[in-house]
Parts: structure tokens; C-alpha cells; sequence
């Protein structure tokens, strides 16, 4: 009884050294089903835009590689300019990195057209090809905001009209969410900037 | 941001700005109703429109504008509640036209 116990206590310490090394790589996130014995995990919708050039944004975009999604609008006066500035400082982070690209949705189906969103990605020294604005239309807004573990909606009492969170999610090339930062906390950035690269290291 | 600084040439900085100190007498109208035209703040060229925010009250204009005094303009007078309302029953054209 008392050998049992000893290895009982040494497979408990073993299993726990095991998890303590598989710390090393990030979780998936979401909602999972069982389908035919095999775990199918959430991933982000299928991808059909025009960005702020005026080309088409599909799942091929994003092939290969890790993808930082956010919501905003070019007029948002609250928090959107706060979570810009930490997504350029992601990507100045990752200068060299052509494995990362960012999708930033805007919420405002109105106001936010292809020009519009060019003017703003201008003015904010965007590479084109590293980070493409999208408009999403009214009836996607909550839709596709929710599939990112978003929240944004349209709201008149709010500033600029919509109310939003201001996350940014790191996708993986299987389109599964793995991590994500309060876009508006450079705090929780420095943790996003950190799951990158253990994310890179696994693609 | 955070330190004032702006961002890049789609926001302006507040933190040292010559258009503030230039127009530091129509705070309240540009909180209020913000600012269409485009405005040239340390020589840089800003075309994107502010928006104004019209349910901002009068004390929380002159609030917002002593923080920014006490933090980067010590040398412009305080505002006061009475003064924002006067600032605002006089704004000019420039911010009238957000209305």
C-alpha cells in the first residue's frame, strides 16, 4: 500500500512537471464541439472585404499567416485612437515580421467608405500591406464583433454613435483565436506583444 | 494619448500646441461643437474633423480645460464655469457649423 502511494505521488509530480513544460504554448479560445471523436474548435468567419486600396481581403490574405483583428471607426472619439496607437506599436514591435497582419473592422457602415478609410490608414503611415481597414455592413456589425469576442453595436447616446470594445485578438493560421489585449491598457498589450512570438514560434 | 503627444497627422497634440495657446478663448466652443475645417497646429496640416460633444456640461469644459493648463499650460489663466457659458454664447463660425 504503502509502494502504491509512493507512485501514485511520483506520477502526480511527473504530470505536473509535463503541464509546467506545455505552459510554453498559447491556449484556444472559444467554444469547442466533439464531431466524429475529433474536437472542432471556434474560429473567425470567412473573410471578404475591400480595404482601404480598394482590393479584396479574403481568407488567402491571411495564409500562413497570424492575424491581429480589432473594431473601430475613423470618427470614434474615445477610445479607437488609444488602440491604434498600441497596434502600431505591435507592428513596429514586429518590423521584419511578414507573418503578421492586422484586420481592423470599422463598425460605422455609413461613413466609413473605401476613401474614407484610405485618408485615415494615410494619415496614420499604414503599409497596405501589413494592416487592411475594412467596413463591415449594419447587419454584420454585432455579427462579426461577437465572433471576436467583441462587443459593438449601434448606440445614439454613445460617442460617435457606437459603443465598442476596444480588443485586439491574435488569430492563428487556423483562423482559431489564441489570445487577446484590452487595446486600450499598454499593460495588456506587453502581454499580447509577448504571445506573439511564442504564437510565431509554433507556426 | 496618455502624454499629450497626438497621433501621427490623423490627431494633433495638445500637450504643446500652438493653436491652443492661439485659441485657448474658444475652448468651450470647440469642445462643444469641434472643429470641421482643417487646422494647422505646429505647422502640421490636420483635415480630419473633431466632433464636437454636445452634451458636455459647463463645468466639465472648464474642468477639462484647467487639467490641461495645470499639466502643460501653466502660464494661461483658469477658466471658469461663468466663462465657459460667456465662451459659448459666443462661438464664431468655424465651430458654429458643426451644429
Amino acid at each position: 500500500m504503502r509502494n502504491l502511494l509512493f507512485l501514485l505521488a511520483a506520477m502526480t509530480l511527473l504530470l505536473a512537471c509535463q503541464t509546467e513544460a506545455e505552459v510554453k504554448s498559447l491556449p484556444i479560445l472559444g467554444e469547442r464541439d466533439i464531431v466524429d471523436g475529433d474536437t472542432v474548435y471556434h474560429t473567425i468567419p470567412a473573410i471578404r472585404f475591400i480595404d482601404q486600396e480598394g482590393d479584396s481581403v479574403t481568407n488567402a490574405t491571411f495564409q500562413d499567416k497570424l492575424m491581429l483583428a480589432d473594431f473601430f471607426f475613423t470618427s470614434c472619439p474615445t477610445i479607437c485612437p488609444k488602440v491604434k496607437r498600441q497596434m502600431l506599436r505591435i507592428l513596429a514591435e514586429y518590423d521584419d515580421e511578414d507573418r503578421l497582419v492586422v484586420l481592423s473592422h470599422s463598425i460605422d457602415y455609413r461613413k466609413d467608405s473605401v476613401p474614407v478609410l484610405k485618408q485615415y490608414a494615410d494619415k496614420l503611415g499604414i503599409d497596405a500591406n501589413r494592416w487592411h481597414l475594412v467596413q463591415l455592413q449594419k447587419n454584420e456589425v454585432e455579427k462579426y464583433a461577437n465572433e471576436y469576442f467583441n462587443v459593438a453595436f449601434e448606440d445614439e447616446s454613445a460617442e460617435g454613435g457606437f459603443d465598442h470594445s476596444g480588443r485586439i485578438m491574435l488569430i492563428d493560421t487556423q483562423g482559431r483565436i489564441r489570445a487577446y489585449a484590452e487595446g486600450t491598457e499598454p499593460e495588456s498589450v506587453d502581454q499580447l506583444i509577448a504571445d506573439i512570438r511564442l504564437l510565431l514560434n509554433e507556426t | 494619448m496618455d502624454d499629450g503627444g497626438g497621433l501621427m497627422a490623423l490627431y494633433p497634440p495638445i500637450s504643446d500646441s500652438d493653436y491652443l495657446r492661439a485659441h485657448y478663448t474658444e475652448f468651450a466652443c470647440i469642445v462643444r461643437h469641434g472643429i470641421q475645417d482643417s487646422i494647422r497646429v505646429n505647422d502640421v496640416l490636420f483635415t480630419t474633423p473633431m466632433e464636437g460633444i454636445a452634451r458636455i456640461n459647463e463645468v466639465e469644459i472648464a474642468n477639462i480645460f484647467n487639467y490641461i493648463r495645470s499639466t502643460w499650460y501653466p502660464q494661461l489663466p483658469l477658466l471658469s464655469e461663468l466663462e465657459v457659458k460667456s465662451q459659448l454664447e459666443n462661438c464664431g463660425s468655424a465651430t458654429e457649423k458643426a451644429q
